[in-house]
């Protein structure tokens, strides 16, 4: 047993080396071997590269000791100076059957990219694209160059990549090789991402539009036009915009829209930070230093881009480091307002910032990818980038539902206050006018009625005049009346439910029946309640005698344990008509219960009448 | 004809009423105004100290109303005969002053045939005197027992829909949404009707329902 376990690792052990040795060769080694569970490989780990200045003859530099490996083990890194860029590499199919393969660029804004085949000591072109050729010219339509790569089984190629790039700027990418059917897969889910990224966004766009049209406030438009603007950068930045606006376009500058779209929605971002963090309001020296900056960086690009293109070449670098010194500083400058704003606004502060966070932290990485190759910048296909500003529209959409929603808040409070003082002026109206009414009221009948009741007995003691005193009389009765309608004084006499009995009397004829019924109610009422519920039913009788219509009315009063209820119910045509609900009328009403802090309940049916239940706390 | 002079006490708080009043008995032999007061507190110091046979009250005053005061003196001073006179003239005073038990009602601006017919009215006869212009009240001797009967069976047409459902089975929210209106006034009402009809349940209310044969 020993015997057999001790053969058993060393069997292992020989397979380790074998394969170790293997790996190293196939490490040293510039190709890559295809075989039937071979999905995909990345070009940095076996590719040859060659930077020239000039175009060079390719069949003379192909066995030369020119080619190095990279220095780069992630992706492919072409620094400043160099034009013209060379990658070589062979591919071997270890099976008997023919693969189709897919060679994939990640970066999207490549200039020119042409790939060779080495055919005898020659090599024959295959196929050229990259941002000068119109999109349409594209051999797979993809968003990345994507060269399709055929080997035919148990054959071997030697492949050639030329990059023609721009002096001044580096160029950064991946240059992966991948199985046709794996290639497929993964850009219909990147495709599937992508989706969801413009759906936020036009969500986003959408309701900033909505908040600026309803709310009237510039920061929502610049917040549309960021997201706009981001997404279009976005879109550029993944090669979208190019295969789906700029198809046949040959003419369009394909980079410079590029930088366009970034650098605009990085202004309006500065922009939209300090509407956001209302600078201006509370820190006016930032808000200056920020606009003057934001005004600088915009002359630099305008100048880089339109018209010191050429003078400028050899101080690209230099002009670089000022351009991302101003934004860096402008960043801070933001982190500093940030600071200074979670004092006054802490939830809306907290979003921005998030957001923020997140759109530093991609840039960051981008930049640091571009300028230097020195991170990894891509997950799952997809940019760091892309991924940043998804998280960050999320969160800046955050922070503007937020703001509508303080809008609205704040608005809901004014008119609370506005609808409280309203009530407040109805209420003192009403006071004022139960007031004055019990004043004349009790000087026509204290005051007049007595002097004219003593004036018509001291009259009919001395002269039996029968004209005369039917005269008085009838005076007498116009004033008593007339103080009757004014102040239902005798509720401090009868109570409520009696005053209201003389009331229903009074006002019932041929043509309206009143009924009114009182159950359980309490002997002592409140005062103010009981001539406050006497004139909702006087004012209600009144409406109903000139509007309703109707033929009967039932007028009651109830009494529970710790409130009282009237209700007041007519057969009458109904109404459904908004302007009597806030007439004066109603109004009054309305203000008389909520002044007693009871519930008017009102509802009316067109040809069936009118109910008005209202319920008083008592105690 | 009364032999004795009979004694009048004035209990209004406008002097001049009283001073009208006092001219009119001054020349009459068969009264005499012993006193006048303006407020109960007085009044009943007064009473106490002269025994009147008549008082004129009127119902509005500072402090406790005359209505009030005639329910204290009813129940306590045999003998004394009562007749308000004041510038109210509605049905529901004339029934509290008839429940009080009062002899007569005189309007403020009656005459003085009025004054003088009513102070001899309730000497001579029982029944109950009602001025010149009062409002006639009819057949009052049954008011409280009409008043119960009524408010047993009256029943409002919005109370009878919610009944109607209520019966059905229907929850309030159910009734509210069938009949369009909030629940809480489908909740008032159905505590309305439950209280009026002193039920306690939904099932009380059905019983009642039947047996009065509400439908």
């Amino acid at each position: 047993m020993k015997i057999s376990y001790f053969n058993t690792i060393l069997q292992l052990v020989a397979i380790l080396i074998i394969y170790l040795a293997c790996s190293c060769c196939a490490a040293q080694n510039d190709t890559v071997y295809i075989t039937s569970k071979f999905e995909k490989a990345a070009l940095i780990d076996v590719g040859k590269i060659y930077s020239s200045n000039k175009n060079e003859n390719l069949s003379q530099i192909i066995n030369s000791k020119i080619w190095k490996k990279s220095n780069n083990k992630k992706h492919f890194y072409f620094g400043f100076n160099s034009k013209y860029e060379h990658i070589l590499f062979t591919l071997s199919n270890k099976e008997s059957l023919p693969r189709s393969l897919r060679l994939e660029f990640s970066n999207s804004h490549i200039n020119e990219i042409s790939t060779y085949v080495l055919k005898g000591n020659a090599f024959l072109m295959l196929n050229a694209s990259g941002i000068a050729y119109p999109f349409e010219s594209r051999l797979i339509s993809h968003r990345k160059f994507v060269f399709p790569l055929e080997i035919s089984g148990n054959e071997s190629r030697t492949f050639l990549i030329k990059i023609k790039k721009e002096i001044g700027h580096p160029l950064i990418t991946s240059i992966d090789l991948l199985d046709k059917v794996k290639f497929d897969q993964k850009s219909v889910a990147q495709y599937l991402i992508i989706g969801l990224y413009f759906g936020l966004s036009i969500l986003s766009i959408l309701f900033s539009l909505f908040a600026f049209y309803f709310l009237r406030n510039s920061s929502y438009l610049i917040y549309a036009l960021y997201v706009v603007f981001l997404g279009l950068f976005i879109s550029s930045y993944l090669g979208i915009f190019q295969q789906y606006f700029l198809g046949k376009d040959v003419l369009f500058n394909k980079y410079l829209h590029y930088v366009l779209f970034s650098e605009v929605s990085l202004l309006l971002f500065f922009i939209f930070s300090q509407k956001v963090l209302m600078v201006k309001e509370n820190l006016p020296r930032i808000s200056k230093a920020v606009h003057i900056l934001v005004l600088t960086l915009i002359l630099i690009r305008f100048s880089i881009h339109f018209i010191f293109q050429h003078i400028y070449l050899h101080f690209m670098p230099v002009i670089m480091k000022i351009w991302y010194g101003i934004i860096l500083l402008v960043c801070l400058l933001i982190v500093f307002e940030l600071i200074v704003f979670y004092k006054k606004n802490k939830k809306r502060t907290s979003f921005f910032a998030i957001a923020y966070l997140f759109m530093i932290t991609g840039t960051f990485i981008t930049v640091l990818y571009h300028s230097s190759g020195a991170v990894n910048s891509y997950i799952y296909g997809l940019p760091v980038i892309f991924y940043s500003s998804f998280l960050e529209i999320l969160f800046l959409t955050f922070t503007i539902v937020f703001m509508v929603k303080e809008i609205y808040d704040e608005r809901n409070v004014l008119s609370n206050q506005l609808a409280y003082q309203q009530q407040r002026f109805l209420t003192a109206f009403i006071d004022g006018q139960e007031k004055e009414r019990e004043r004349i009221g009790k000087e026509l009948h204290d005051n007049v009625g007595s002097r004219l009741g003593n004036f018509k007995r001291l009259f009919s003691k001395k002269y039996s005049n029968e004209k005369m005193n039917n005269v008085i009389d009838q005076i007498c009765n116009d004033v008593r009346e007339l103080s009757h309608q004014i102040t239902p004084s005798e509720i401090k006499l009868v109570g409520l439910p009696g005053a209201i009995i003389d009331l229903v009397t009074r006002n019932s004829d041929e043509q309206l029946t009143i009924e009114f019924n009182c159950y359980e109610f309490p002997e002592k009422v409140d005062e103010n309640i009981a001539s406050n519920l006497y004139r909702v039913v006087q004012e209600s009788l009144n409406n109903i005698i000139k509007h309703a219509e109707a033929n009967s009315v039932d007028v009651q009063l109830i009494g529970h344990k710790d409130y009282l209820t009237l209700s007041i119910e007519d057969d009458g045509k109904g109404f459904n008509n908004s302007k009597i609900l806030s007439g004066m009328g109603l109004q009054n009403m309305k203000s008389r219960v909520e002044q007693l802090k009871g519930n008017f309940l009102l509802d009316s049916t067109l040809n069936k009448g009118t109910s008005i239940l209202i319920t008083i706390p008592i105690n | 004809m009364p032999k004795t002079i009979k004694k009048i006490i004035i209990c209004e708080d406008h002097q001049i009423v009283i001073d009208g009043l006092r001219s009119i008995f001054k020349s009459n032999k068969r009264y005499d105004v012993v006193d006048y007061v303006r407020n109960a507190t007085d009044l009943i110091k007064s009473l106490k100290k002269y025994s009147p046979d008549i008082l004129i009250l009127d119902l509005n005053l500072p402090g406790k109303n005359g209505l009030e005061i005639l329910k204290d003196l009813k129940s306590n001073q045999e003998g004394l005969k009562i007749i308000i006179l004041t510038m109210y003239n509605t049905e529901s005073i004339i029934r509290e002053v008839i429940k009080g038990k009062a002899n007569g009602f005189l309007l403020k601006n009656c005459s003085t045939d009025d004054l003088m017919e009513a102070l001899n009215h309730i000497y001579k006869s029982e029944s109950f005197y009602l001025g010149e212009g009062v409002k006639k009240i009819s057949n009052h001797s049954n008011l409280e027992k009409e008043d119960n009967f009524y408010n047993k069976i009256k029943i409002t047409n919005r109370e009878k829909e919610i009944i109607f459902e209520l019966m059905q089975g229907l929850k309030v929210p159910q009734i509210a949404e069938k009949l369009i209106i909030s629940t809480f006034t489908v909740e008032t009402h159905k505590k309305n009707i439950f209280r009026k009809l002193g039920v306690k349940s939904s099932i009380d209310l059905l019983k009642f329902a039947n047996e009065n044969q509400l439908f």
